[in-house]
């Protein structure tokens, strides 16, 4: 499933990174933040992209738009802004932002105080909490889907919960733009 | 979380319900070929399975279909909340290479399967809405599932489940069913599958034989709706 689109036409490549290279892979390799062409043709610019020979373990905070077609496992967040998980993507981590599209794999939970969308050929195993949310034909979901309701707070005693599920991992904070290792390239 | 039925398999072996000869193995000729087509029709079961939650808010569905934009939304308007399982796809993965029901014997596959699926706390769900996946586990597998249903839902909850009647089909079709008012539903058609077995309103009578209450629906299209309450 994951090599359902390795003959198609790469749909981006950062620059400053060389998915088909065979160098090693080097240590602090930078994620670009430079605009890309994407799959989605209104990708505004100021968008991060993770590439998708891309690997990252940790945390990852954004206060850009951010597109994952690489792997990611640890936690992702982008609390005013969109996440996107391109095609390529693998992630698994919790995933917190304004918007986010899964369009590849996901395996964490998903909190968006805007809009979920959860696309053709995507598959997704975690709880959602949105306040809109789309699904389209031949996207495989599997875990709750909670509505935000903006007159309705958690309950203290969920959010606690919340607070205490650890994100596959204790990571290390990473920012984008100044990486601090934890990112390798396959 | 201790509460979780880890490998709900221990459940198994309680009753082979083909045995008893009111349940019959999917045998014989193929009459006709079943057409696949979309069908949107009045859903008797649906509108008893609302009935019985009609001005609560806040409970907690499973729906063991594919996930749809229709059955999110009719729930989120309703202010539930929703969970996914996508059963068949999950007995697909685990059993769908090679002999899909022979398969369903292999301990290995089963653990697979069951950990993927109806993992939840014991009287934890409001609702299961199982739709037509059942008929397409064996015996053993059936029984297993209907007992891990039965300890997930509460105690007067409600399953929601479809079988097909025709006995002269070897293969029957399956949908994805979406809700589209509280006593109709569109089924949407996916596939041809050969059923584990056929049940008679006895045979299922057995099978949800630990449940409080069951209720069938005929429709005009060749199928048994029945409502089980725990």
């Amino acid at each position: 499933m994951w090599n359902r689109r390795k003959n198609d036409e790469e749909p981006m490549r950062p620059l400053g990174s060389t998915p088909s290279s065979p160098e090693p892979a080097r240590e602090g390799m930078p994620v670009s933040t430079m605009p890309v062409r994407s799959f989605e043709p209104d990708v505004p610019r100021g968008t991060a992209t993770i590439g998708k020979s891309v690997l990252i373990k940790g945390q990852i905070v954004s206060k850009e738009d951010l597109v994952i077609d690489g792997n990611v496992e640890g936690s992702v967040e982008a609390q005013e802004n969109r996440i996107t998980i391109g095609p390529n993507g693998r992630v698994v981590a919790n995933v917190k932002a304004r918007d986010v599209v899964v369009l590849g794999d996901l395996k964490g939970n998903i909190e968006a105080s805007g809009r979920v969308e959860i696309r053709k050929g995507a598959n997704l195993i975690g709880d959602i909490r949105y306040a809109k949310i789309s699904i389209e034909e031949g996207a495989d979901l599997r875990g709750s889907l909670e509505m935000i309701r903006e007159d309705v707070k958690p309950e203290p005693a969920k959010a606690a919960e919340v607070a205490v599920k650890p994100a596959i991992e204790k990571p290390a904070q990473q920012s984008l733009g100044t990486p601090v290792g934890g990112i390798s390239s396959k | 979380m201790a509460a979780i039925r880890k490998g709900w398999n221990r459940l198994f072996g309680g009753g082979d319900v083909a045995a008893d000869g009111a349940a019959s193995p999917a045998k014989g000729p193929i009459a006709e070929k079943p057409q696949l087509q979309d069908v949107s029709r009045q859903s008797s079961a649906l509108e008893q399975f609302f009935l019985t939650h009609h001005g609560q808010a806040g409970l907690t569905i499973l729906d063991l279909g594919v996930s749809n934009q229709e059955n999110t939304d009719f729930f989120n308007v309703l202010g539930h909340k929703l969970r996914y399982d996508n059963f068949v796809r999950s007995l697909d993965e685990s059993f769908g290479d090679g002999d899909f029901y022979a398969n369903q014997d292999d301990e290995d596959r089963i653990e697979s399967f069951q950990s993927k699926v109806l993992n939840f706390d014991d009287d934890s769900l409001d609702g299961i809405l199982v739709w037509d996946s059942l008929q397409f586990l064996s015996p053993a597998m059936l029984e297993g599932a209907v007992s891990q249903m039965h300890s997930i839902l509460h105690k007067g909850g409600q399953l929601l489940t479809v079988f097909h009647t025709d006995e002269k089909l070897v293969e029957i079709p399956s949908y994805s069913y979406r809700i589209q008012a509280r006593n109709r539903v569109k089924l949407v058609s996916r596939t041809l599958r050969k059923p584990a077995q056929y049940f008679s309103t006895r045979s299922l009578e057995k099978v949800f034989r630990n449940f409080d209450q069951v209720k069938f629906f005929l429709t005009q299209d060749s199928l048994r709706e029945v409502i089980v309450r725990r």
